[in-house]
Order: C-alpha cells, then structure tokens, then sequence
C-alpha cells in the first residue's frame, strides 16, 4: 500500500470505531479528544493489523497518544516489511 | 505522633509481566477467544515484574474459595512475621512495646484474624488491642494510617503497628475472562508491609534520622458510586469489579478535595513538597497527576512501584512511604501528602510534615 493510502484509510478506521465523521478525525487528534481509552486503543490495533497485515508489539500501546503515532507506527512497520529478508 | 519506621515482605517467587501472562493465556487456553487481549492488556498496565505466593505452575492446582484462602491464611501470617521485624528492628523495638494493631486486607479472610495468630507467634502484650479492617481495599493504607494516627492522639505514650498484607494471586477466577479480571490479573501482585507509629510522647530507643509527624486526615466518601470497585463475592471466591470510569472519578473529584482539605490547615497545592500516591495503575496516575497539575516525576516513586512489585492493593501505598523514608525523606519542615482511593468509591488523605 502507498505511503499516500495509510493516514486516510488510518482515519477512516478511528472514525467508524467511534461513530465519528471522518471529518472530525484528523491526524493531529488525540485519544483523548476522541475518548478513545486503554480498550479502544488495543481493538484499534487489532483491526489495523488485520487490514494492514502487520504485527503490533504488544507493549508499544502506551506511546500511542495521537491518530499520528498511529499512522507513523504503521508506516514504519509497512516499511520493515518490505526490507529485504524481513 | 510519627511514622517512625516500614518494613516490608514479598513471597519468594517473582515474575516478569511476561511470564504471568504466557501462564495465564496457557491455563485460559480453551476459555480465550483472543489470547492476545489477554497479553496487550498485561503489557500495558505499567507493570514489569510482579511476586507471587506460589511458582505459576502451581495455580491451576488451586480450585475453590476454601483452598485460596487456607493458603491464604498460611502465606500472610508468614509474611506479616517478617514485614513486622523489618518494621520493629531499626527502631529497637519488639512486638512486645506495640499497644495497637490494625491490620488490613481485602484479599482473604480469617477469624481469629491474621493480628490473633501473629500475637501467638511474636511476643506483643496479651493486652494489645486489635482492629482488622477488611474490605476498603486499595484506600486501606493510607485509611490505616489515618485510623492509627486517630488512635495515637487518644493514647500519646502509646506505640501502634498498621499492617497490610495483600495476595491478589490468591484471588484469580478461572471462570472469569472479563475484561476488568484480564486488567486486574495483570495489574495486582502480593505482597505485604508493616509501618509503625509512634505517639507525641514516646522515645524511641532508636530515633530515625528523618520522620514524618502526622498532622491531619481527611476520608471522603463519594456516594452511589459502589458500582466502581470492589468484589463480587462467588463459591468460587473474589470477583473483580473494576469499572473503566475510575480515572473519571479521579479527575472529577481530586483536585476539589485536596484543595478543601489543604485549605482547613490552611495550606495549598503550592506547599506540598512530595506527593505519596497508591499505585494504582497507569490510568489512574495519568489522572492524579492531570488533576493536580503535578509537575513531571512527581508520583516517581509509585510509577517506581508500579513497575517492580505491580498494584499491591492497601499495601501498596505502604511501599511508596518506605521507599520515601529511606530514600527520598523530605527537608525538616516540608509537608507532604499520602493517599489512596479505594472501593466505596472513597479517597483518604493524610497531610504529613517532616
């Protein structure tokens, strides 16, 4: 997937998860303004590791405190995917 | 009256979050639809290690409310034995001198109370008096404290012992895959301590270099919130109840309450030198340092806490005050605030001076 696709189809996921208009989700919103807690964080990345096919280091989800994170998060482990040998 | 000394107990085996969370996901193999909350949820709750009362292999052995709590008994009363030497011996003091004993667990239950079977162990008056408290749960430290320190001004030559002894192992439910029972087995560990205060008029034979003198408490009941915390007591034993909400409780109510209670000694936020919180989880600590606009490093030492021994319950806030007097003792004059939250919703708060 393009660098390009990741942030949209990342803001479409967190929007529908909270009811939310895509409009309202910006890669700049935190988890706080959206309410997002401890248990929405971990079912947002089980459902991004579904879509994306990659593998979220379990202990990684206390530095995830904007829709950015996740959106850098992904990329990098898109990334390391495509490295060779990975 | 001061907090002269604490001492505290941890049973043998200790474990990474880790280990506990590859034994759990094992023994909940068939019962997990998605083993993997299981060990996101254990990461994230701030807690590297934990100590367990038996190896983990041991656990699934352990079947019914009976055989948890006759280890229970067993595994308190050995440690209540050694976190009261550890309390007793740098002050030259024996069971001997203690005129009061509370004792305080949310974790398992004995009558004749674990106090009773200690005072046929060790040599404390057939006078002593006793108070077990059971069921307040994580606010019972600082609440101990708080009832101990009422007692001392009623008896000013008197010597009192707070003990807490905590075995949230004990407590596992295997028939329970809950969300707050995968937060709670992650979050809770065992262990025990022992603190010891001293009245107005005592001599110690061996006076601590640094103590805090007790000046005022302040227990705050939050009405109809008995839904937030607590157990649902089964054949099986003790069921978590632990609502997501707790943070919001501490948000929406600390910072008020610690404002009130510090401007009737006619203090503000300004004037505490050195906060020392229970270690609740990472949550409620976010919470407590948000809603006191707490600079950063301010609750170190219960994240410290957290980190090596996880949520001991009534003991943990216990642990924070002994890392504090032995390591991070405040300069003469500077105050302090101990607290705890626990199941009622309740908070407790003790306002120390050094």
């Amino acid at each position: 997937m393009p660098d390009t696709d990741i942030a949209p189809r990342i803001l479409q996921i967190i929007a529908k998860s909270k009811g939310l208009p895509v409009e309202a989700v910006t890669p700049a919103s935190t988890f706080d303004e959206l309410e997002i807690d401890s248990l929405d964080k971990i079912n947002l990345t089980f459902e991004v590791e579904e879509i994306f096919d990659i593998t979220i280091a379990d202990d990684s989800l206390n530095s995830l405190r904007t829709v950015q994170d996740v959106i850098t998060g992904v990329q990098t482990l898109l990334a390391a995917k495509q490295q060779p040998g990975a | 009256m001061q907090i002269a000394s604490v001492g505290t107990a941890f049973p043998p085996h200790r474990y990474t979050q880790t280990q506990i969370a590859e034994a759990l996901v094992e023994r909940w193999k068939d019962k997990l639809p998605e083993p993997r909350l299981l060990t996101r949820l254990h990461a994230n709750c701030g807690v590297d290690f934990r100590h367990t009362v038996f190896p983990l292999d041991h656990y699934p052995s352990l079947q019914g409310f009976k055989a948890t709590n006759d280890e229970w008994i067993t595994a308190a009363v050995s440690l209540g034995q050694q976190a009261i030497q550890a309390a007793l011996a740098p002050l030259g003091l024996t069971a001997a001198d203690i005129s009061a004993i509370f004792f305080a667990s949310v974790t398992g239950i004995a009558s004749p109370t674990i106090d009773a079977r200690l005072i046929n162990l060790m040599p404390f008056p057939t006078h002593v008096k006793r108070t077990p408290i059971f069921g307040l749960g994580c606010v019972a430290g600082a609440a101990g404290i708080a009832r101990a320190s009422d007692y001392l001004r009623a008896f000013p030559k008197e010597i009192v012992l707070l003990l807490s002894v905590e075995l949230c192992s004990l407590t596992w439910q295997d028939d329970d895959q809950s969300i707050a029972n995968l937060i709670s087995t992650g979050l809770f560990g065992d262990g025990c301590a022992a603190v010891i205060l001293a009245g107005d008029e005592v001599i110690l034979p061996t006076q601590p270099a640094s103590t805090p003198k007790i000046l005022a408490t302040r227990s705050t009941f939050y009405r109809h919130t008995e839904h937030i915390m607590g157990w649902d007591i089964r054949d099986t034993g003790f069921r978590i109840v632990l609502s997501p909400d707790v943070p919001k409780v501490v948000l929406e109510n600390l910072r008020g309450d610690v404002d009130a209670f510090l401007a009737s000694q006619s203090l503000t936020l300004a004037d505490i030198g050195s906060w020392i919180f229970h270690s609740g989880g990472p949550k409620v600590l976010e919470a407590t340092e948000n809603a006191l606009s707490l600079p950063p490093g301010a609750l170190a030492l219960s994240w410290k806490s957290l980190r090596e021994v996880g949520n001991l319950s009534a003991a943990s806030v216990l642990c924070v005050l002994e890392d504090t007097l032995k390591n991070h003792p405040g300069a003469p004059g500077t105050y302090s605030i101990l607290a705890a939250m626990g199941p009622a919703f309740c908070l407790e708060l003790v306002l120390l001076q050094w």
